[in-house]
């Protein structure tokens, strides 16, 4: 199972996830209740070599997780719901990555930090829809024995 | 034993996993060699040569060497249940604070970047040589670094290495 693949079939565990009727990769339709994941990469954070030629490298996965909802201009209402909704999802994410309880990506998962941060209000329109983003990043050890 | 030549290629430095310390996790008379190291990333072998310099009522200087006082130290030796070697010194050290056991381990220095590579690699053993944690705990996880000081008598020779077994045999 790919890293991406990994990531989807966990997002479905999240309870608040039903709101959703389709999480894309790449791609949000515009009408409400439908999400999508933009990877955007990995990136290496750190590469230490041990005395006896093994290597542990630290890389991180990151990811835009796009969600759009709906939200009447100056719906209050609506946009504290969906608010509500990204705040609880970031907690989630939290929480399933401090109990252990997410998907291991690499080689040591007790070390292994996902975290989803900075969720806000990407863009809304004039239609009554509005789009949430929040950043995903997932870091994980790899070891390479020599 | 006639000068040795290094077997790395000329105008490269020698990659630091070609020094290595191993543990005897066997017995004497059949030894198993398991490296000592894992997860550490900068250690060296210190010599101490208990140098005496003099200098005579006539202005010449002279320095006197003793044979040396080799140590090593090996932080943070994160524990680790696939490393052989810190699984034993742990129940030596930790589980019976057994001090003889601890001041008597047989180790093998491996210079595998000197005489022929990976049949007759220049070692040195040294059968009583002391280990003794200094620490025990961390923040993440539970590092054991250790000291050694190596000890007893000296014997000089081969390594030969495959598939990861290393078999030590004494000039003659």
């Amino acid at each position: 199972m790919t890293a991406l693949e990994k990531l989807k079939t966990w997002l479905a565990t999240y309870s608040g996830y039903d709101i959703l009727s389709a999480l894309h990769v790449d791609y949000t339709d515009k009408v409400p209740a439908n999400g999508g994941v933009f990877p955007s990469g990995l990136v290496e954070v750190n590469r230490s070599r041990d005395i006896l030629g093994n290597t542990t490298v630290t890389n991180q996965y990151n990811f835009g997780l796009y969600c759009v909802f709906a939200k009447p201009p100056g719906g209050d209402d609506e946009a504290t719901i969906n608010a509500d909704w990204v705040s609880d999802f970031q907690e989630w994410v939290q929480e399933q990555s401090i109990t252990g309880a997410a998907p291991a990506f690499g080689d040591e998962p007790k070390t292994e930090k996902i975290i989803a941060q900075n969720g806000m209000l990407y863009y809304a329109d004039d239609e009554g829809t509005a789009t949430y983003m929040v950043q995903l990043s997932i870091q994980f050890k790899k070891f390479y024995m020599r | 034993m006639a000068d040795l030549t290094f077997n790395t290629t000329a105008g490269s430095v020698v990659e630091r996993e070609l020094l290595v310390l191993y543990l005897n996790t066997g017995i004497t008379a059949t030894p198993v060699w398991s490296p000592i190291g894992k997860r550490v990333e900068d250690t060296s072998v210190e010599y101490d040569w208990g140098e005496d310099t003099k200098t005579d009522i006539f202005g010449n200087t002279y320095t006197a060497f003793k044979k040396p006082k080799i140590t090593q130290g090996f932080d943070p030796c994160e524990l680790d249940a696939g490393d052989v070697a810190q699984v034993k010194l742990w129940n030596a050290a930790v589980k019976d604070q057994d001090v003889s056991a601890m001041a008597n381990q047989d180790v093998l220095l491996v210079h595998l970047y000197a005489g022929t590579a990976d049949t007759a690699a220049f070692a040195e053993r040294y059968p009583s040589t002391a280990i003794k944690p200094s620490k025990l705990g961390g923040s993440t996880s539970v590092g054991m670094p250790i000291d050694v000081t190596f000890g007893g008598t000296r014997t000089t020779g081969t390594a030969a290495i495959a598939a990861g077994v290393v078999t030590f045999t004494p000039a003659t």
